[in-house]
């Protein structure tokens, strides 16, 4: 189980509360919260279809070289630099056009 | 991946409050909380600008409406509560929500991985339109009509606000009248952050182009300027009926749908761009949609009109 | 070295997250709005300081640690303005009108 099925899973449960407070309460103020947060339950399930697909890439970084040279010690860490995509030079086309190139091979479906 | 797990109970337990709490305030107030942990958890899915975007507009500026939403309906919530559902109702709504919750649950493990998608494609047609930013690409670029209907429909979102105006104030001032002592701590911390505000919007509009970023989380923050500004008693909001304002607001769209139409001779279709001035089109675009949108959500947070154009 | 400067940087996040709690404390035992804001303020801005401190360590260029003092500082502003707000709004004789 990864950390985007656990994200998934509270998706899931936030469209059941969303729902639920829908439902049950009489206000239209509290029913703008629950649809709300049904939006929010949706769009999580969408993010975590999309990072279950191609979205497997590393932090954004700016175009230059500067903010290239040591990229394990990225402030954002959760977010990780594959060890083959750490060149010095390029924008974010050129890296992501490397990791889809890799990755072409790998995967068997066109879409 | 405990961090996973914690951070996704915790965004479940705060909307579980959100439903839960007695007053509307409490239940707003756990809203903004949970859509800035919701913004955490779009970093944690490697979204920057999805939570950049959940931030500012979900966590500030819909916090921000709601809040005044919650203060104007004080009196006027109490005859709802007859309303509510008794025991039956209220058990089958839990037991569909459950149902729904469930099923939903059930999918998401057994989701192809990886997914179909179009991110290769999205990346590879990237130097075509000079954006080195997938997201904004996407959508200003491949998706563009998305976002023009987006633009449209705040400014729809608007014109509804303003129609709540009593008839002896329409045009006038929008919110209500702020004391500005010219000597507190208030007043002179917003003239700290207002500068710097302006200058981080503009960066982050501008840097929408190559790293997370964009008109939207610029225009937000530009608005949020504005607002600190009128609360701290610093601007007297404009009159709704100025032309300048007016202008303003619709000139993002309008320039969007212009350089819309201009694509058919140009590019062969609607919002298409010539390939070899994508780049300027996008940045003419971005500049006027930008100060629409800062414009017109700054305008939604102060309601509308409540004195007359003086 | 890198020992050293993660041990820090633990140090100093635990140190900051302590200050996090005693704040949490403070909004959930402090009886009226005033004083709550002001176990805010005080605690949490001294607890992103210290979080901001024990990152510092961590980063791997002036930029970035300008960056993280810089948000701090603008946290703190931003913090002060919303105090300011609320309290006018809280306090016993309400909004000045």
């Amino acid at each position: 189980m990864s950390g985007a099925t656990v994200y998934g899973l509270c998706g899931a449960a936030l469209v059941g509360f969303g729902l639920f407070g829908l439902i049950v309460h009489p206000e239209p103020l509290r029913k703008i919260l629950a649809f709300n947060l049904i939006g929010g339950g949706v769009f999580l399930l969408f993010g975590v279809v999309a990072r279950k697909g191609a979205a497997r890439e590393s932090a954004y970084g700016r175009g230059s070289a500067r903010q290239r040279r040591r990229p394990e010690r990225q402030l954002v860490r959760p977010l990780r630099f594959e060890p083959e995509e750490q060149r010095p030079h390029g924008g974010l086309v050129q890296r992501a056009h490397c990791r889809w190139t890799l990755a072409a091979g790998a995967r068997a479906s066109g879409s | 991946m405990v961090f996973d797990i914690g951070l996704a109970v915790l965004v479940v337990a705060v909307a579980a409050w959100t439903i839960a709490a007695r007053d509307v305030f409490a239940a707003v107030v756990s809203f903004v909380a949970y859509g800035l942990l919701l913004a955490l958890v779009w970093v944690r899915l490697a979204a920057p600008d999805v939570a950049l975007t959940e931030a500012a507009i979900g966590g500030g500026l819909t916090g921000g409406l709601l809040i005044g939403a919650s203060s104007r309906l004080r009196g006027i919530e109490a005859p709802a509560a007859n309303e509510k559902p008794g025991r039956g109702p209220w058990l089958a709504a839990a037991l569909l929500c459950s149902l729904v919750s469930i099923g939903l649950a059930m999918i998401v493990p057994v989701l192809p991985e990886p997914s179909p998608t179009l991110a290769s494609q999205a990346a590879a047609n990237l130097a075509a339109t000079g954006l080195s930013n997938p997201v904004t690409a996407v959508l200003m670029a491949y998706r563009a009509i998305d976002t023009l209907l987006e633009t449209v429909v705040l400014l729809l979102a608007l014109l509804a606000v303003w129609s709540l105006a009593p008839d002896r104030f329409w045009g006038g001032l929008p919110g209500r009248r702020q004391n500005a002592d010219p000597e507190s701590v208030l007043t002179f911390a917003a003239q700290l952050l207002v500068p710097m505000g302006i200058l981080i919007g503009i960066h982050i509009f501008w840097i929408g182009s190559v790293a997370p970023g964009g008109e939207f989380q610029g225009a937000t923050i530009l608005a949020a300027v504005w607002i600190l500004a009128a609360m701290a008693g610093l601007v007297e909001g404009p009159p709704v009926s100025r032309q300048w304002l007016r202008l303003m607001l619709v000139a993002g769209p309008a320039v969007f749908f212009m350089i819309g139409l201009a694509g058919f001779a140009t590019a062969g279709a609607f919002l298409a761009y010539p390939e070899a001035h994508a780049k300027l089109l996008i940045l003419i675009i971005e500049v006027p949609v930008t100060l629409s949108i800062a414009a017109t959500l700054a305008l939604l947070l102060a309601g509308p009109p409540e004195r007359g154009p003086q | 070295m890198s020992l050293a400067l993660n041990l820090l940087t633990v140090l100093a996040v635990c140190a900051g997250a302590f200050f996090f709690l005693a704040g949490t404390a403070g909004l959930l035992r402090f009886p009226d709005p005033l004083s709550r804001l002001h176990a805010l303020t005080k605690a949490d801005n001294l607890g992103l300081g210290l979080v901001v401190l024990g990152l510092l360590f961590q980063v791997d260029g002036l930029l970035a640690g300008l960056k993280l003092i810089s948000v701090w500082l603008l946290a703190l502003l931003a913090g002060a303005t919303v105090t300011q707000l609320i309290a006018r709004a809280a306090r016993p004789g309400g909004t000045p009108e």
